[in-house]
């Protein structure tokens, strides 16, 4: 029962990642109003990138900028956290924000035709009309 | 030597230039985009030469060789697409000229670029041998159609925002499985990839993350049951813009799926066994589903809609059956599917333009009226039917033949179900468009012979592939099939 | 791979955080279609909300005489035109602004605008680099929005400018990338940046970086004004006076 216990606290950021990217996935599904649903999408790509970052850590390791003083022909590896997800992830960062300004984008003109930002009631105009 | 990334470049230039024109100078804007996309296709051609002569072109960008940097792999099956792609989009830049140019000046500019940024994503999705460069170029590719299919009638907005939110959640799912594979083999380049997969131990993360990536591919590739955003943002959004995006999205998606199969886990290395036969299951109720729905319609897009998801079925049916000849005819089957969608949209592009509305109830006397256009659109028909001697009979006999060989017989029954479907739906259009009177209104507007040209070129296309198909088979497809998969 | 890349990159680029090496040289590719990606959300906000210039929006219209305060509104077809009139055409929720607010963001933007370039230029040695200084020199200009009116940005940075900055940030990033390709070398090698300008390999790779991060960060902050301005005034971009 305690090495259960152990093993899942021992993992925790994977675990952190998990949920996270649920809640997002709820919110997309599950809440009506279109604005909630892409903040929800946010979320979901920010678990993503919490688990890219979680990925590249090393113990006792600082940021991946070269201190200064340090030889460039000596330099310790396990000093510096790994750099490669972080660039991964200003990739997907910026990439997330883009999307995010298209979505915006065409939520106002989903505002501007139908008046509301309610799912259901934009269904239910489209139905009737 | 540089031919790999020349052909994304004239490409990338040209979208940058014309939205500077369409604010200094606006008659530049459509030249601007006729030219790149001419410049790319002529270079798409050379690399379709020298691949074919020289084996396959690998190209390192930044000057780092793999693993360190990205590195562009362009093999025959890949130049040849790339270059379908690229004459693809040129026969629908032109063809579609008056639909591009009707918007305000500024915002011409904008879709002549979005169009131009739209290829050069595809193009790269097809020859990039980097993961993560992959995942980029899918986004590029995406909010490009995002964007583009935004504009069209009352509803394109919202089926555009449909697409937007499942297609983000596909991307995502599949940059989760790359950080899966980075993390448990430290390496995103896809050779790099392979040879480290040959010694590396089963383990259930390595399961997750191959199930993971392919699931968010599939979800991008619009297979069922994901392919709820695929009939309303294609038919929805403009006529235009349907024609550029339904013969390459889905395609490059599931070229995307063969590349992964072929050349990162060749042999079924490191795969699930559980994944192929999903993979076929979802194919098969892909083919009736799509089939079944495309039945309802009496709007002539959303019918090729559906019938594209049901085209969709039959790629990844065959990618998964998991034999030489049913992989061949799905390879064989994405450059069908993109020529035939091609034709068919085109064609549907030019009725639209002359009816207005695409409901059978108006499309009659068709025949008569537009009848260049109509004969390409019956050979597309023909093709996707699969009669021979059109290139969509071969690579359904290729299908077939490969999923007799594994016994698949539910793929085999969903295949010729599917043909049959096509007859009627296709036929009931005919019976609407020849043999009822055309009523007394002249046309919406003219269509001139610059719009019929190239919907033409690209039906007689269909005919000279299909005869050359043993060629095509030869020299192009079965060198890229490792010889393990028999 | 991410152990030669902590190992090899001060080498071989002179660069001391290697996060900004790996983005802008080892894997350059990728940010210059992720600056495409940031071209395109610009572009593609422009493309679904801009309504056409001249085009005619009925609406109530408000008008404020400029000396006396006195708004006058008017319900009709199409904005008058006033260029040199005593009248400005005011937004219908104008407010005066406090005066505290405008004068303290007055001040501070130029000061966000200098650290918006700082961070550009040490990107190299500290954490930075071209997106984080082109979204904060876009944030500058959306608080000269916030704090005064859309219209005092829309007179001082028209929306032409915008989207030519926009493509010309990444004309940039590309023209490096193709200027390689002219001298003999790779798409995006630095290498032929060194020999073009006679440096040695690393500084020429140093150089590089630091160009692409200015393209970079032209693009980012154009296209984040062009969605604010786009998405604040749905689609219009009332150009003023």
């Amino acid at each position: 029962m305690l090495d259960i216990f152990a093993q899942f606290t021992a993992k925790y950021n994977y675990w952190a990642y998990i949920v996270i990217m649920m809640v997002g996935l709820f919110a997309m599904i599950a809440k009506r109003n279109l604005i909630k649903k892409m903040i929800g999408l946010s979320i979901f790509q920010t678990s993503i990138m919490l688990f890219y970052v979680a990925i590249g850590a090393k113990k006792g390791a600082t940021i991946p900028i070269l201190l200064s003083g340090t030889d460039p022909h000596h330099i310790d590896a396990t000093m510096y956290v790994n750099p490669l997800p972080h660039v991964l992830m200003l990739t997907a960062i910026v990439v997330g924000v883009a999307t995010l300004g298209v979505a915006l984008a065409l939520i106002l003109r989903i505002y501007e035709k139908h008046g509301t930002l309610e799912e259901d009631e934009i269904i239910s105009q489209i139905r009737s009309s | 030597m540089h031919a790999p990334v020349l052909t994304i470049i004239p490409l990338l230039l040209g979208s940058f230039l014309a939205v500077m024109a369409g604010w200094t100078r606006k008659s530049l804007v459509y030249p601007i985009g006729v030219l790149a996309l001419i410049l790319s296709s002529t270079f798409s051609v050379q690399l379709v030469m020298q691949v074919l002569s020289e084996g396959t072109m690998t190209y390192d960008l930044g000057g780092w060789s793999p693993p360190w940097g990205i590195v562009f792999i362009v093999d025959t099956f890949s130049a040849f697409m790339i270059a379908l792609l690229i004459i693809g989009a040129l026969a629908t830049f032109v063809t579609c000229r008056d639909e591009i140019m009707a918007h305000f000046e500024e915002k011409s500019a904008a879709f002549v670029s979005l169009i131009l940024l739209t290829l050069a994503g595809h193009v790269g999705i097809v020859s990039t041998g980097d993961l993560f460069n992959l995942y980029v170029l899918i986004e590029v590719a995406a909010l490009t159609g995002y964007a583009l299919l935004g504009l069209g009638n009352s509803r394109a907005v919202l089926s555009s925002l449909n697409y937007l939110c499942i297609g983000s959640v596909g991307a995502s799912l599949y940059l989760l499985g790359v950080g899966y594979l980075y993390m448990l083999t430290g390496s995103l380049n896809m050779t790099d990839l392979t040879s480290v997969l040959q010694t590396f131990p089963p383990n259930a993360s390595l399961r997750a993350a191959i199930v993971v990536l392919f699931l968010g591919l599939w979800v991008k590739m619009a297979l069922f049951p994901f392919h709820g955003w695929l009939p309303g943002a294609y038919s929805n959004s403009s006529a235009t813009t349907a024609t550029l995006l339904a013969p390459m999205t889905t395609k490059v998606m599931a070229y995307v799926v063969i590349r992964l199969l072929t050349t990162v886990f060749p042999g079924g290395l490191a795969i699930p066994e559980a994944l192929p036969e999903i993979a076929v299951v979802l194919a098969t109720l892909a083919i009736f589903a799509g089939s079944a729905m495309a039945f309802r319609q009496t709007n002539i897009r959303r019918m090729l809609a559906y019938i594209v998801v049901a085209e969709v079925g039959y790629m990844v049916g065959g990618a998964f059956i998991g034999n030489r000849m049913a992989m061949t005819g799905a390879m064989l089957h994405i450059l069908a599917d993109a020529a035939m969608t091609l034709t068919l949209f085109l064609a549907v592009c030019n009725i639209a333009r002359k009816r207005g509305s695409l409901e059978l109830s108006n499309l009659q006397g068709l025949f008569k009226s537009m009848p260049f256009t109509m004969a390409a659109f019956v050979l597309g028909a023909m093709s996707m039917i699969g009669v021979p001697p059109l290139f969509g009979f071969f690579s359904k006999w290729y299908l077939l033949t490969g999923a007799l060989q594994a016994e698949q017989y539910p793929f085999m029954v969903a295949l010729i179900v599917s043909s049959l479907v096509n007859v009627v739906l296709f036929f009931r259009f005919f019976e609407v468009a020849f043999f009822e009177k055309p009523e007394n209104n002249p046309g919406l507007l003219e269509v001139r012979w610059i719009r019929v040209a190239p919907v033409a070129l690209v039906a007689l296309l269909l005919i000279a592939a299909g005869l050359s198909t043993g060629l095509i088979v030869d020299k192009i497809i079965a060198g890229v099939i490792p010889a393990s998969l028999i | 791979m991410g152990q030669r890349f902590i190992e090899k990159s001060y080498e071989e680029t002179h660069t001391p955080n290697i996060v900004t090496a790996v983005l802008a040289d080892y894997r350059g590719f990728d940010t210059m279609f992720e600056t495409v990606v940031v071209f395109i959300a610009g572009l593609a906000c422009f493309f679904i909300v801009r309504i056409r210039k001249d085009e005619c929006i009925p609406d109530t219209y408000y008008y404020r005489h400029k000396t006396t305060g006195i708004v006058v509104h008017k319900k009709q077809l199409c904005a008058l035109p006033l260029r040199g009139s005593a009248f400005e055409q005011v937004d219908a929720d104008w407010a005066p602004q406090d005066v505290v607010i405008t004068t303290i963001c007055r001040l501070l933007i130029p000061f966000i605008q200098i650290f918006g370039l700082y961070v550009l230029a040490h990107g190299h040695y500290s954490p930075g680099g071209g997106f984080q200084a082109g979204v904060l020199i876009a944030a500058t200009f959306i608080l000269l929005a916030i704090s005064h009116d859309l219209r005092t940005l829309v007179t001082r940075l028209k929306e032409s400018t915008t989207h030519l900055v926009s493509a010309t940030g990444v004309l940039l990033y590309f023209g490096i990338g193709v200027s390689m390709l002219l001298t003999g070398h790779h798409f995006l090698d630095y290498n032929g940046l060194a020999g073009l300008l006679g440096m040695s390999l690393s500084s020429g790779h140093s150089l590089g970086i630091l160009l692409v991060e200015v393209g970079v960060a032209l693009t980012v902050a154009a296209s984040l004004i062009t969605i604010f301005k786009l998405l604040s005034s749905k689609g219009t971009v009332t150009e003023g006076l």
